[in-house]
This record gives C-alpha cells, structure tokens and sequence, in this order.
C-alpha cells in the first residue's frame, strides 16, 4: 500500500470553497450537512489587528484511524491501495462510535442513520484522475500523492493552530500554516481605533465576534453545518 | 476482513463512485461571465441528456495539482486556467426548482404577478406587434432595450445609445481625460498580462480584491507575495485578498480613500520623492502645477497632509506618511523598480469616482509608473492584446448593414428617469431643460419616448437604487423580461416573460454574442494573451426554454428583418433545436478552418514552436488553443514610453488638467479625441456643467462624517462575492450551504445598537429597507456596513413608502443603493449609500 495523502497550504487559501462544491458535485451531495469536505474558519483578535484561520477538512485517511478501531461493526476498513478509510454501508448501524472516536469529526450523519464519509476519490483514482477537490485550487493550496512524497516536498507539519493533536491518529495530511503578517509601514493599531472612535474595551470582550475558535467536532449536523458556512466575501 | 475481501470490497466502491459518469459524454464549455474577466473550460459529463458533474476540463499539467512548472512556463502563459467556485457551481444552479420553462404573460400586475403560460408563437407575435406599434406611434427612441438584445434595434429602427460608461464611469473619464485612453471600446487593449505581477516591485491596491473579481490574478498575487514583494492592501473590508495576499493590511473609512491618495502626494512634493525624468518627459507642467497648488493648499488653503487625511480616513498620519516614502522609492521608469498601484472600479462607484480615479493616474505618473512594464496606469478596461490572431466567426454571418445606428441621446442610466418625470415635462411642471438635464440629454437632441421595455440583463436589481428601476417599469405600457428563473426581480416587474437558456451549459452561444468563442481581447480580459477557448452546448434547455438568440432571431423575422440580421438562420429558425444546435456547430467550424492557414502563416513569422493548429476534430475535442508566450508580455502605454507615440491627449503628455472639462460649454458636447476618434462620453446635458478640470477634494454627501450622516450614520458598501457572477447564483442552494448572506457589521456599531452575531436587524437607507441577519466581526472597519452584492429581490408582507411592493428579505443590495450624485456624473454606477442599522 502506498499512503495517499493531503497537503493544505493556508497561506495560500482564499476560502472561495471551490474545493467543497467540487466535492457536492462529483459525489452528488444534496445537503450541506452530508457534506464530505467540510471547511473551517474562524477570526482571531479584535479591530484592526486581526487574522483568519482555515481548515480543509475532508476525512485524512488516517494511518492509524481511531475510527476503525472504535467501530464494533467491522464496517470501518483500511483500503489496500491508497490507505484510504472507507465504510462498509451494509455493516454499519450507526451507532456513531466513528464519530467519537475520531478527534476531528470527520465520519457524516445526517438523515440517514448510516455513516458517510470521503471515499478519496479512489474511483477517480483508479481512473487516473486526482480527488476532486484537489485541481480546483485557484492559488494552488493543495496538493496530493503518496504521503511520503508530500512529506518531502511539504514538510512534517500534521495539525495547524488549534487543531487535535495528531500524533494518536496520524492524519495523512501535511499543512502549512498562514504567515503571520509584517508591518511594511508602521502602524499603530491604538492609534487607528482611535481615530475610528472604537471603543477599546470591546478588547477583552472575545464573545462579541461569532467565530473565533475552532470546533471540528460538532455533533448536531445543521449547527455544525452553521459553524462550517464562511460569510459571502 | 480478509485481505482479499477487503480488495474485492474496495474496487466495488471504486467502481459504484464511477457509475455515475461512466459512459457519459465529455463535453466542455468556457465559463465566462460579464464581470469575473477569466475564461475557463469546464469539463461536463452527460448521460441520457443529464448533466452529471463538472470538473475543470483544462488539458495542460493535468494532475499536477500544484503546478510548480517553474517561472518560464507561467511567463509563458503555459499553466491551467482552473474554473473557480462560480465556475464549479453550474449544475445546481440550473437544475434550480424556480427555472422559467414556457413564455408566461402577466395577468395580475406588475411588482404582484400572476401568470398564465402562453405559446411562443403568441408571445413573439405581441411582442414584434409592441415594437412596431411603438415605433409608429412613439417614434424610434421609444424602445428601452438592454442586454445584446438592442441589436435588433440597429437594424428595425428602435432603440436608443447612451452615454456614459455602465460600470466605471469615474475611472472612464479619469482615463480618457488624463491619459487619452478610450476605456468603453471594444477591442481597445487597456489590460495587462496578469504575470506582469511578478515584475512589481511593491503592490498597492485601494479596495482591490483580485482573490474575488479577478480568478486569474489569484494565482499570480500567491507568486508574488511568495517571492516577497510587498502587497498594501487598503479596504475597510478585511477581505480575501487581504488575507490572503497582502503583506499588510490598512484598514480605511469606506468612501474616504481620496483623502488618503491625496496625503500620499502631499508627502511625494514636499520630499520630492518623485520620477523627475518620467514628470519631465512626459506629464504636461501647467496641469501638474494647478494640482500640487491643490494638494498644498495654495488655491483652497487646504495642506493635504496626512494629519489632515487622519481625521477623515482613519488611517494614522505616521502610516500615511511611511507608505508615501515607500511608494516614492519605486520610480518604474527611472529606477526600474516599478509599483503595480490600483484604485480599483469598486472604489470609483460614488460620488467623487473620477477624482479617485484621476488621482490613481497622478499618482503613478508622478512616481514613472504608467507604461512600464510591472507599472499599471490604475484604470482600465478591455483585455490584453492577443498574441496571435483568433478565429473570427463575424464575417461568417453575413449580416446587412443596420439601418439605424441608435444615437446616444442621453446618459447611460437615464432612462429610469426618462419615464418617471415624463408626466411633468408633459404637463409643464417640470421644463424641458431641467428634463434634459435630469435625463443627460443635451440640447439639439431628440429626446426619448419610452412606451416597451426589452430587459435582457439583470440590470433592474443589477444595478443602484433597484426601487427607481421597478417603478419605472411599472409606468411603461409593455415589458418583456428574457429570464431564465421565475424569481428573478425583472420577472416580477414583467408583462411577458421569455424563458431562456443558460449561456452557460445550455446554448452554443456565449456571452457576449461570439458564437461560443472566447479570447483575452474581449471579454475574457483578466486573462493571458496565448489561448482561446470555443465552447459546446453541453446539454438542452428545460421546457420550452430557447436561446437568446432564437428570440432575437424570431423577432427579427416577425419584423421583417431576417435577411439582413440572421441571414444564416433563417432556414432554421423554425426547424427546431437540433438543426438549430447544427448550424452553430457549422459556424463554429467554418471560422476555425479559415482560421487554420491565418494561424500557419503568423506561426512561420513569428517563429512559434506551435507551427500548426490541430485540425477541427482535434480542437474540437477539448476546444482550447494555447501557444507559449515568446514576446514580451503585454502591457497599454508602452509605446507612449518607449516610443515616440504621443498621449491621445490635446498635449500629447498626460495631463492633470483637462481643457475639455474647463470648457463652460462642455454640457454641449462630446468628447472627441485630439485623433478624432469620438469617446462616446458625454459629460453634458446635466446642467450646472461644473466639474472640475482636475481632480479636486470636496467632501462627498455621503461621506460619513458629513452632516447627512446623522439620520443614516453607517456607510454601505457592496462588493462582489467569490459566489456570485454578478446576480448570477442567487438562489443557488450549494451556495447557501456554502455560506451565509449576512450584513458585514464591526463589533462596536453591533454592541451599540444591542446587536449580536445572527440577529435579524433591519437595514434601511434613503432608498429602501429591509431585513437579514447580521454578521458581526472585526474584519470592517467601524462606521462601514457590507452587503454582499447580487442578491434577489424578495419582498416581505411589509409594506412602505419606500417599498411598495414589499421590504426586501433576501439582501438585495441595491434596494439600498442611491442614484444619486452629482449632476456631472452620468451614467455613472453607484455602490453605496449612507445607512442605518438597528436590532429587530
């Protein structure tokens, strides 16, 4: 078996989410909340220093899956070719216990009590064709191949800020983090929010803005589908 | 599990996730869009006349996800033109619940509208009956007509021009008065080769959200910012550009940037951080006196420093100033270290436009940084010019000559108000020149009648002050709307619909009307200049849905105009879909072969490595065109710079001050360009013809520190979305998954007003009101609103005076926007407004 895996460069994502209709599309996904690909955002800090994070989060076809071990079906199994982890439809009884256990929400239920999950695209795979989130990248952000290609190209990066420590599962993802930005001309932020007449103790106030934390493991698929919407921009 | 279970298990679900395209037909279409500049191949599965998934269909670095090609192969324009999100949205979008399948005429009324379907023969009968009753009855300027449907009337004696430009009116006059560049030509290439980028030495863009609005700048920002170029992005929106490409973020007080450019000059004069070889050469000396007397202070005793734009801009003195040094470090022309600097057209959407865009142009002329490659001139429209010659499918149709060439007899958005104050020109209350001068209808004129309206584009809700527009076309006797989804705004403001196929998916034409190719010289002008694409249909329209151009080719032969507009299709017109789809094919190939020779003799003297153009069948079997690029890239101006080419302007040079505009008899005139070639401008009929020769600072209405803003004390603004092509993809239900419309609102106005993050609140302007939910968040500035362009207009049970037919529920941005401005501006497009927000 070869280990595909993922490479997720957010420095260089736009969160245009051309990845996740990609995904709707190829698989035929009508509803949000049985998406495969889910993306994650969410703002750190407060007027005018601010940043955002993202995360691209199909399933990462785990080298070692928390969720095929927590299964009491055997529904959950390490394909052979491509390390990918799918999901035996008929085993499955949709006791969730995929869900649990895996640290990043990944196995889907919505209306239908039997797990769905990304299936990386091995029929697309099998053809010759990258998974079809993969080529829709405007700034180019991702990339796929065997996972120890991607760790020489990529780096040995397995979670960004504020994800689940990767270590127990070993995501077959590689990710580089968003630079922190420079000060090419001085800029004194207390003075703008002055200027603005923003009234500085809204600082401590972290409440105020929506999403600013990350929270992949959100159990209600509508209010997890609510997390997962970015705001038209 | 077996191992041999498992494999047998596994390559079953490989092959059950490729049932659904196995077998299907692979055809492709180009995805190009009014607005978004890019144009991309979409690769379409069908089976059994379904379309079943969407994949980028681009050919070139297949499977190579990253493209690291290397340098010269993105020099060379050899990389993927990969469809974006709006691109990838096609299938849900027309497989929606609330398609228009039949021709519906209108039997409850405009604005409420109940329906009864209709026959086409019916429906294109009353409809070429309107026309020529219109006509006879109302004379030739009686007929508004908008979308590539006023075509037809060149050639059946209706329809009228206009003045003016739709979309960038500041930026059209501030190009062709400072530069002599005629923005609203077709065919005029004012664009640049997207990897001329990597040549920048320092990006400054003011409200410039490629990431957004140009697909194909997106991946050349990522390069540039990855080789460390610095990337300024001032917006008060923290968008994707500026967290995806800026270096640094400079938030702004929306609608206050003139300030600012205007500090920045400051700064430049008083360090003399200036190019004095390129300002010697070539900008003309009295005009640049005139402004830098302005920009000191010495005519209005106004020293615009950065102190003084602070207070109005937000942004502190001290990052004014560091960014003013910075900028005067990068002389293109004399230092060869050139600053890629754009107002962009968002920003020139208001009042003052021309004067963003007029300083925009100061600016990098004083800095050498107009017509050098890795410069930018700030403005622009048109694309780059090809780099080898396309196919040309118009000598193909045989069309006659038109009989009526439609003179522009008033400003491009006029005619709203053409048929709203008509009533009192007519019973004396309002006089003729205060019509004229509302309208932009000069005297000497004939003035406008207008009974019909043909509404094609989404212009109604597409454009500012959506209410202006519906209850014009309440006022009009007869209005036909070509849509295709029933809750389209234009539908509901209809007497007869038209149901109409995608131009995306459905039709073998394109948008515009070039029988589905697409090149980087006309629409396609974000774009390199080394390919074109041809597009399929890909599937047929629902019902009895047909073409745009089946209904103008029908009208034209109900008007007796068939021989001289569609002498091609005749023999088609009524022999339905599939000799229709054939002739299109035909035409597609007659241009492509005739091409091939045209392209083998450019080959040989150029040298190119692509000796020859694959044969038809090979095009035609993914339909794009792409030869390495070899020369230098492409950029507007050069030969003004490197050459002895003057400036189209009455001196040659570039010039801060125009003489046109100084002239008190300008209101009567069009601008005509000192090599005779007309602007199709006007800046007259609006009376009092005061605008200022050169780009001055006045503070605008709307600003929002003025007294105006004391009943709406937030500023609007609208940008585009990553999901929307314009109005296109509203009602999308992969979109509303995908993100939420809400109002933009910074954390200090929303804890003001009791307002927190989804809250329904109610949004009202001098214009309209409505309800959505809020989106509070650090990334606007405080005092800025945002409402995310496109939206549909859907009213509520609630009714008002601004709003008779209903609030607006979904977000339709400009139920908010104003028309207003000053009277010098015509034709000009207005995004924003002063507002109010307040919790429910």
């Amino acid at each position: 078996m070869t280990q595909q895996a993922f490479f997720f460069d957010e420095s260089r994502c736009l969160d245009c989410r051309a990845c996740s209709i990609a995904c709707q599309d190829w698989n035929d996904i009508e509803k949000g909340t049985e998406k495969y690909l889910r993306r994650f955002f969410w703002e750190e800090g407060t007027f005018p220093a601010i940043r955002m994070h993202f995360v691209f989060a199909p399933c990462y076809h785990c080298e070692e899956p928390a969720c095929l071990d927590a299964c009491p079906n055997g529904a959950i199994y390490k394909e052979p070719k491509y390390g990918a982890v799918l999901v035996d439809e008929e085993l499955c009884k949709g006791c969730k216990s995929c869900w649990k256990a895996c640290p990043y929400g990944s196995p889907r239920f919505s209306d239908e009590p039997k797990m769905k999950k990304c299936n990386l695209c091995i029929g697309r795979l099998d053809n010759g064709q990258l998974p079809a989130c993969i080529d829709t990248c405007i700034p180019r952000a991702l990339d796929f191949g065997p996972l120890e290609e991607m760790i020489a190209k990529h780096g040995t990066c397995r979670a960004l800020d504020s994800m689940p420590d990767p270590n127990a599962v070993k995501p077959a993802i590689i990710f580089k983090a968003a630079e922190v930005k420079a000060q090419v001309v001085s800029y004194n932020a207390e003075k703008a929010r002055e200027l603005f007449g923003f009234d500085s103790s809204i600082l401590a106030d972290a409440a105020s803005v929506k999403k600013n934390r990350l929270d992949m493991k959100i159990e209600d698929p509508c209010e997890e589908l609510a997390v997962m919407r970015s705001e038209e921009c | 599990m077996s191992d041999t279970a498992i494999d047998t298990k596994a390559s079953q679900v490989s092959q059950k996730l490729q049932e659904r395209v196995d077998g299907a037909e692979i055809r492709y279409t180009v995805c190009a869009q009014n607005g978004c500049w890019s144009a991309c191949l979409l690769r379409c599965y069908v089976k059994d006349g379904e379309l079943v998934a969407i994949d980028n269909g681009d050919p070139i670095n297949e499977n190579d996800p990253r493209e690291d090609v290397g340098i010269t192969a993105i020099r060379e324009g050899m990389i993927q033109h990969r469809p974006c999100v709006r691109g990838r949205l096609w299938r849900k979008m027309i497989y929606d619940p609330n398609r228009a399948l039949y021709p519906q005429k209108n039997i409850g009324t405009k604005g409420d509208p109940l329906w009864e379907q209709i026959s086409w023969d019916e429906a294109l009968d009353t409809i070429a009956g309107k026309i020529e009753e219109c006509r006879e009855k109302y004379g030739p300027f009686s007929v508004h007509s908008n979308g590539y449907i006023f075509e037809l009337g060149f050639y059946g004696g209706f329809g009228y021009g206009a003045w003016g430009c739709c979309s960038f009116a500041g930026h059209v006059l501030a190009d062709n008065q400072v530069l002599g560049i005629n923005d609203v030509e077709f065919g005029m290439n004012w664009g640049t080769e997207p990897h001329l980028l990597l040549d920048s030495k320092l990006i400054i863009g003011f409200g410039w959200n490629p990431a957004v609005t140009r697909p194909e700048y997106a991946y050349m920002m990522t390069l540039a910012k990855e080789q460390g170029t610095p990337i300024i992005i001032i917006d008060s929106r923290y968008t994707p550009s500026a967290y995806a490409y800026a270096t640094q973020w400079i938030p702004i007080r929306s609608g206050t940037d003139l300030s600012m450019m205007m500090a920045i000059a400051n700064v430049l004069f008083k360090e003399d951080l200036i190019d004095h070889a390129y300002v010697e050469k070539f900008v003309e000396p009295q005009g640049l006196a005139t402004w830098k007397d302005h920009v000191l202070g010495v005519d209005d005793g106004i020293d615009k420093t950065p102190e003084w734009a602070e207070v109005i801009c937000g942004v502190p003195a001290e990052t004014i100033r560091e960014l003013a040094r910075l900028y005067g470090a990068h002389h293109g022309y004399s230092d060869k270290n050139p600053c890629y600097f754009i107002t962009n057209w968002s920003v020139g959407r208001t009042i003052q436009g021309e004067n963003l865009g007029r300083t925009g142009i100061y600016l990098q002329a004083l800095t050498g940084n107009i017509g050098v490659a890795g410069g930018h001139f700030n403005g622009g429209g048109g694309g780059v010019a090809s780099y080898f010659p396309h196919p040309a499918v118009a000598p193909l149709l045989q069309k006659g000559m038109p009989s009526h060439m439609a003179p522009p007899i008033m400003a491009f958005r006029g005619w709203e108000d053409a048929v709203l104050l008509k009533d009192q020109l007519d019973s004396g209350e309002m006089s003729e020149e205060e019509y004229r001068g509302r309208i932009g209808c000069a005297a000497g004129l004939p003035l406008p009648n207008i009974h019909m309206v043909l509404n094609q584009s989404g212009q109604d809700n597409g454009a500012h002050d959506s209410n202006k527009h519906f209850a014009a076309l309440k006022k009009v006797d007869f209005v036909v709307a070509l849509v295709s989804f029933m809750d389209r705004p234009e539908a509901r403001y209809a007497d007869l619909v038209l149901p109409v196929a995608d131009r995306i998916l459905e039709d073998h034409n394109c948008f515009p009307d070039t029988f589905g190719y697409t090149t980087p010289t006309l629409f396609a002008t974000g774009t390199f200049s080394n390919y074109f694409l041809k597009k399929h249909k890909v599937i047929d329209p629902p019902g009895e849905a047909r073409s745009y151009q089946w209904v103008h080719f029908q009208l034209a032969k109900r008007l007796g105009l068939a021989e001289a507009f569609c002498p091609r299709f005749i023999d088609v017109l009524d022999a339905g879909q599939e000799a229709w789809d054939k002739r299109y094919e035909e035409i597609q190939q007659e241009a492509y072969e005739a091409w091939r020779p045209v392209y083998a003799e450019w080959a040989a003297a150029n040298g190119s490595e692509v000796t020859e153009a694959p044969t038809w069948e090979e095009f035609d079997a993914r339909p794009i065109f792409r030869v390495p690029l070899k020369q230098e890239p492409y950029f507007p101006l050069k030969q003004q710079i490197d050459g002895d080419v003057p400036f189209n302007t009455p001196s040659g040079q570039i010039e801060f001050y125009s003489s046109f505009l100084a002239d008190p008899d300008m209101a009567e005139k069009m601008y005509v360009f000192p090599n005779g070639a007309p602007s199709g401008v006007c800046y007259g009929g609006a009376k009092p013809a005061v605008i200022s020769p050169f780009a001055n600072y006045i503070e605008p209405p709307d600003h929002p520190l003025s007294a105006a803003a004391t009943e709406y004390p937030l500023r609007l603004i609208t940008p585009h979305s990553f999901f929307r092509q314009h109005v296109i993809h509203d009602s999308n239900l992969w979109t509303k998954d995908e993100a939420r419309h809400a109002l933009w609102i910074n954390v200090a106005d929303a804890r003001q007003r009791g307002i927190n993050d989804g809250d329904e609140i109610r949004i009202s302007t001098n214009k309209g009101e409505g309800i959505m939910p809020a989106y509070v968040t650090s990334r606007i500035a405080p005092g800025t609103i945002c409402m995310i362009y496109g939206g549909w207009y859907q009213p509520g049970d609630k009714k008002t005076a601004l709003m008779p037919d209903g609030i607006d529920m979904r977000g339709a941005a400009n139920i908010y926007t104003t028309s207003e401005c000053y009277p010098w501006v015509v034709g000009g497009l207005h995004c924003a407004n002063l507002a109010q927000v307040e919790r429910i």
